[in-house]
């Protein structure tokens, strides 16, 4: 809270790390954090329920979020979304699609714990999954922060 | 064609990312210029001098916006926009991702030229490596006296903080990025007031892109005539241009502002694949009225895509091959700010939805033809009408989809009604 000027900018982070702490932005850990902020429940309620990856809801440990924007959905974002979902059935891994993650250059892609994958296929769904529920390192040859620039290295 | 790399120059070098690999190529020789060397106001002529144009989607004068902010000792404030959520839209992550300390350097010197005193860049919760990236950025930025109190014994102060957002487009809009930041809701406010006079916690606040920020060391090193030898009169500067959608090699790439769009969708993106054609594409975000194969030697300007009808937006293209269905693009367009519209004013929230709805019956064969005009005014009725241009950003492209492409709507209407059509 310190950081910034006036201490409600804090909200949004201070939801961050409930989530951290308890998986989604529970009642009893909103109550915590509001409690400390010097703010309503309520207040901070009214915030996590606009955000999208603020969840007011449980979902499971690990994370995926598809990309089924225009340019993932033109390179099979959609399919892919299927592939993570019937992956996943019975797991402890929460999937949905999203709006578009800013990632067009590796459609279709997914966010999977936060971290970027892609180009994606279906067979990759399965794998990650897999690689999730075991705690191995998820799909290292698709990671995002491996890729090299599109255009190559500097002429 | 090549590319011409002055932002993305040596972002090659997994090193750049670090203080050390940044200093090495040169990195904050201008902070530390402009901190001991330079007044305020020669900063903000450098910029104003420059031409140089917003790099988030309304293309205005970067200098001329720092300008608009008053004088006096009240606290003011810079934000750097890094909520890049238009689709399409990928730049700002590749600029945060391989070079960080540009992006904070370039905060440092406009923070200077538009005195103030704290700095936040907001950065969509989705960026959460980029984020990390910053913060490990900043950090050495701190570390090294680049930021913080007394920088480089200059008695000048500045406190940068990476806020990381939570997911929801419209706080890319820049006062709903003002309310997001303070913990609000993220809202459009009305404008007037704009931002530059009452902006975050009522104070003056410039707003600024990442790849706007980005600029900013190369033009007060090198001066404003430097920056002008690229690109045109009115787009002075390289642009780095995400290129998506059916084409071969997508991703970002860095040229001089005036290049024909051919070439950057063709030479370095690749072209849609062998035997398919380009159909449609949107020039500057899912926001820009799409083009036509028509359009594609357009030179790629800000003033050349308003020509047409279009705009360069966030210098984002997408490209539709000839499989790509333009009705169903149109929905999944729509859909996208249906879902993003914060519901605040009332032609946005149910335009979009109406919209949505309308757009569906099209492609179930639900419609009529009469429908699209009702699809086309409604987007008339939305455009101008809103609080932020949100509404406007749905409109433009589904109004002009509608227009271009009437055969093929009512082709789908046609067809849909004879079989059933997955939506």
């Amino acid at each position: 809270m310190s950081r910034y000027p006036d201490r409600r900018s804090a909200s949004i982070p201070a939801l961050w790390e409930v989530q951290r702490r308890y998986g989604w932005c529970t009642p009893e850990g909103i109550e915590e954090a509001a409690q400390i902020m010097r703010v309503s429940p309520a207040y901070l309620e009214s915030v996590a329920s606009f955000y999208d990856l603020l969840h007011t809801e449980p979902v499971g440990t690990h994370k995926v979020a598809v990309c089924t924007n225009i340019s993932c959905w033109m390179r099979g974002g959609d399919e892919l979304l299927d592939a993570f979902r019937a992956a996943a059935e019975g797991e402890d891994v929460f999937v949905t699609g999203f709006e578009c993650l800013g990632a067009c250059d590796i459609a279709p892609m997914a966010s999977i714990d936060e971290r970027y994958f892609g180009p994606l296929e279906g067979e990759d769904a399965a794998a990650a999954i897999e690689q999730l529920v075991a705690g191995t390192e998820v799909l290292p040859e698709k990671a995002l922060a491996k890729r090299p620039l599109a255009g190559g290295t500097d002429a | 064609m090549p590319e011409t790399r002055v932002l993305l120059k040596h972002a090659d070098d997994p090193a750049l990312r670090t203080l050390a690999g940044y200093e090495r190529y040169g990195g904050y020789s201008t902070l530390k210029k402009a901190y001991r060397e330079m007044e305020a106001d020669e900063v903000l002529t450098e910029l104003e001098d420059s031409g140089l144009r917003g790099r988030g989607g309304a293309g205005f004068s970067m200098g001329k916006k720092a300008s608009f902010l008053p004088r006096g000792d009240m606290k003011k404030y810079l934000c750097c926009n890094a909520d890049e959520s238009e689709p399409g839209a990928f730049k700002d992550r590749e600029l945060m991702q391989r070079n960080p300390h540009q992006l904070i350097e370039g905060i440092a010197i406009a923070a200077l030229a538009a005195d103030a005193g704290h700095a936040f860049i907001f950065i969509r919760g989705e960026y959460d490596l980029q984020a990390d990236i910053l913060d490990a950025a900043v950090a050495e930025a701190y570390e090294a006296g680049y930021l913080g109190e007394n920088i480089l014994g200059t008695h000048r102060d500045l406190e940068l903080v990476v806020h990381r957002g939570a997911g929801a487009y419209i706080c890319g809009e820049e006062t709903a990025l003002l309310d997001a930041l303070e913990g609000k809701r993220g809202n459009p406010r009305l404008k007037p007031p704009f931002p530059a006079v009452q902006g975050l916690y009522g104070g003056p606040t410039l707003i600024n892109n990442v790849e706007t920020l980005s600029n900013v060391p190369g033009i007060v090193a090198n001066g404003a005539e430097w920056f002008k030898g690229f690109g045109t009169e009115q787009s002075p500067g390289t642009k780095v241009v995400s290129v998506s959608g059916c084409v071969r090699r997508p991703g970002n790439y860095e040229v001089e502002l005036g290049v024909p769009t051919q070439e950057l969708i063709y030479d370095l993106a690749g072209g849609p694949e062998e035997g398919r054609e380009v159909k449609a594409f949107y020039p500057g975000g899912s926001s820009s009225p799409v083009l036509t194969a028509e359009d594609l030697d357009l030179p790629y300007t800000f003033e050349d895509m308003a020509a047409a009808g279009s705009m360069l937006g966030s210098g984002s293209i997408i490209v539709a091959d000839d499989r790509v269905s333009i009705p169903h693009m149109a929905l999944r367009t729509a859909r996208f700010y249906h879902h993003e519209s914060c519901g605040k004013c009332t032609p946005c929230r149910e335009g979009t939805n109406w919209t949505v709805k309308m757009l569906e019956r099209v492609v179930r064969g639900e419609a009529t033809p009469m429908d699209l005009d009702i699809v086309a005014s409604v987007q008339e009725n939305i455009i101008g009408n809103c609080l932020c241009v949100l509404g406007d950003s749905m409109a433009m492209p589904v109004g002009a989809m509608v227009r271009k492409f009437r055969g093929e709507f009512e082709a789908v209407i046609a067809a849909a009604g004879r079989e059933a059509v997955p939506v």
